[in-house]
């Protein structure tokens, strides 16, 4: 398990001006983001469709799809480089110190492999562990991840199992490594509203237990209020805005940032109408050469035509905005 | 979002679900069952043929020439006198080791050049090209071919029969292994750690057999057809040996004073394809749930 006290000196993660493209030549996915993930902290990465999130995921995974590569910034766990790393190095490391968990926890699992096969090839390429050892450490996971009766479900199949139990065992493989990142990419998103609530709780409580460090991705601002230390808000390939949760939800700086804040639905606020942000976000090579957010943007002016830069808006709060906390008249 | 909290630990217990198992499935297919009896049917009397043939396949009787079916010769003789039922009899033993092997190579060779293809992008252009410059002549063509260059003999027959067969048997494991390559579950096991022949046997493979098993029984009910095609055309297994293909070709000046020797034969082969094809269509049912609901 990972030990907290030693690794609490320096970030676990620091991604750096990290440019992803499509191809050699094509338009840029990922432009140069900006993220420092401390240890044993949960940092939320939100964003709507197509703002980059995943893909933000598989660049530090190592496992971007085929035409998409890295251009150009690094990547650091712990200090180490991990673009850098040569494909074995990194299969050695994948599941091992990051791990990973995806949204639709009824695809992630192999039908024709049982649970505790599944759990084991884990523990097999990492721990060394086979046979009788293997299941019991299996065992010992799927109790981890409270999964009930886990004697008896090691030898189910994932049919057998429900949404919320696959998850279970989803985060169990995950945990088979005993990794220091574990990233979460929408863990929650293919799942009843009770159930989330569980994964969630669960995820937590296993991070704080073994102090390892998580990257949890979602759409769900919900999810990023309950479970996370700090956010970053990304928007058309890029980090809009980063900052504690409490800072980015009391004091939003980025117009979209407040703008995705206020189209929440609310109960209480007994609205007739939801608040939206006109437009979609642009498509990958459709981006403007300024900010990308400024043809939604309300408060658009001359000088958004160049990027704005991600820099410090108040202590420990970062925003790509030239008018950050700028009051609007109606979003 | 209302407060988490432990108190939600699931409490019910899914039960295993009450699908029956695969093996009842299968037998509870009745193209499948039918097609497996007479496929059985006919693989226990060719390996039985040495025990039950009442005749020796290749020894004539001159004084018995194109006997008509009776007690003694059920399925009447030929012009020299050889039993009609031994000779189909053995024969059943040669098409079907031919059948067999070529049906195991197939899909062995197929499985190797599709999985290869379809999973590594940069091999799949490559491959499939050569696979397409194969699959531009007829099989059966193709056989005739290759069966006519290496020269008239059983292995010879397998290799062709198998390198007619393997193109199409590639391209349906690549299709396949190209579905299951992008599913979540594999992108999950390299997230993991899994490497590349771990992910191509265990997760990719193992999930992209279903089409391979119904082509191997069609290739299987082909290979029997395409070896009486080339046994029939004089490029198969050399004479006196019995094969489908080579009694029927013998029956051919005598198809009007003895259609016996093409009939028994023909009915054999025809047993033992629309069995093969029954198996196939049950298996395919099966494995596929989606397309049973017509034929059930």
């Amino acid at each position: 398990m990972t030990d907290a006290g030693v690794a609490a000196d320096g970030p676990m993660l620091e991604v750096q001006q990290l440019t992803t493209a499509l191809g050699a030549r094509g338009p840029e996915i990922l432009s140069s983001v900006d993220l420092t993930l401390r240890s044993g902290e949960v940092l939320g990465v939100v964003g709507e469709s197509g703002s980059g999130k995943s893909m933000l995921a598989l660049s530090i995974m190592g496992l971007l799809p085929h035409p998409i590569t890295v251009r150009s910034g690094r990547v650091l766990l712990q200090g180490q480089d991990l673009l850098a790393l040569g494909s074995q190095q990194m299969r050695a490391l994948r599941g091992k110190d990051i791990a990973m968990i995806f949204q639709e926890p009824m695809t992630s699992l192999n039908p024709v492999m049982r649970v505790g096969q599944q759990i084991g090839e884990v523990l097999r390429w990492h721990l060394g562990l086979q046979g009788e050892a293997a299941r019991t450490e299996g065992i010992t996971l799927l109790r981890r991840v409270e999964m009930p009766d886990p004697q008896r479900q090691i030898d189910a199949y994932p049919h057998e199992l429900s949404g919320g139990m696959r998850q279970r065992v989803m985060i169990a493989m995950a945990l088979a490594g005993r990794p220091r990142l574990l990233i979460a990419d929408e863990p929650t998103t293919a799942l009843d509203v009770t159930i989330q609530a569980q994964i969630l709780e669960l995820v937590r409580k296993l991070q704080r237990d073994s102090g390892m460090s998580v990257l949890l991705i979602t759409h769900d601002l919900g999810v990023i209020a309950e479970m996370c230390d700090r956010v970053a808000v990304m928007y058309g390939g890029r980090v809009v805005e980063f900052g504690s949760a409490l800072d980015v939800f009391d004091r939003p700086a980025h117009p979209y940032t407040r703008g995705l804040l206020a189209s929440r639905p609310r109960i209480a606020a007994g609205a007739d109408w939801l608040s939206t942000i006109e437009g979609t976000v642009p498509a990958v090579g459709q981006m403007g050469a300024g900010c990308s957010f400024a043809p939604r943007c309300a408060l658009a002016h001359a000088a958004c035509t160049s990027v704005p830069p991600l820099h410090t808006v108040e202590p420990g709060h970062q925003a790509a905005c030239f008018a950050p906390f700028a009051a609007v008249a109606s979003v | 979002m209302a407060a988490a909290s432990a108190s939600f630990a699931p409490t019910a217990l899914p039960t295993p679900t009450g699908r029956p198992s695969f093996a009842r499935r299968l037998f509870a297919n009745r193209s499948f069952t039918i097609g497996l009896l007479l496929v059985g049917t006919v693989a226990v009397l060719a390996l039985l043929a040495g025990v039950i043939a009442p005749f020796d396949p290749l020894k004539g009787n001159f004084r018995a020439r194109l006997v008509e079916p009776n007690a003694m010769y059920w399925m009447g003789t030929d012009h020299f006198g050889r039993d009609i039922l031994s000779r189909v009899l053995f024969g059943a033993r040669i098409s079907l080791q031919i059948a067999f092997m070529v049906a195991l190579i197939t899909a062995l060779a197929g499985v190797f050049i599709g999985a290869t293809a379809g999973y590594f992008r940069r091999l799949d252009n490559p491959i499939m090209r050569v696979m397409d410059a194969f699959m531009a002549f007829p099989s059966i063509i193709l056989a005739i071919a290759i069966s006519s260059v290496l020269g008239a003999s059983v292995t010879n027959v397998i290799i062709a029969l198998s390198i007619a067969a393997t193109p199409h048997t590639a391209r349906i494991v690549r299709a396949s292994v190209m579905v299951v390559r992008e599913m979540e579950y594999v992108e999950a096991a390299r997230a993991l750690g899994a490497g590349h022949m771990r992910i191509l046997l265990r997760h990719v493979l193992a999930n992209a057999m279903a089409p391979l098993v119904v082509r191997v029984t069609y290739v299987f009910a082909v290979a029997i057809l395409n070896e009486a095609v080339l046994s029939y055309i004089g490029v198969g297994p050399p004479p006196p040996a019995p094969t489908f293909g080579a009694i029927i070709a013998n029956g051919r000046d005598f198809i009007i004073a003895a259609p016996w020797i093409t009939v028994a034969p023909g009915l054999a082969i025809l047993v033992s394809v629309l069995g093969l094809n029954m198996l196939g269509d049950g298996l395919r049912d099966v494995l596929d749930p989606r397309m049973a609901v017509a034929t059930r």
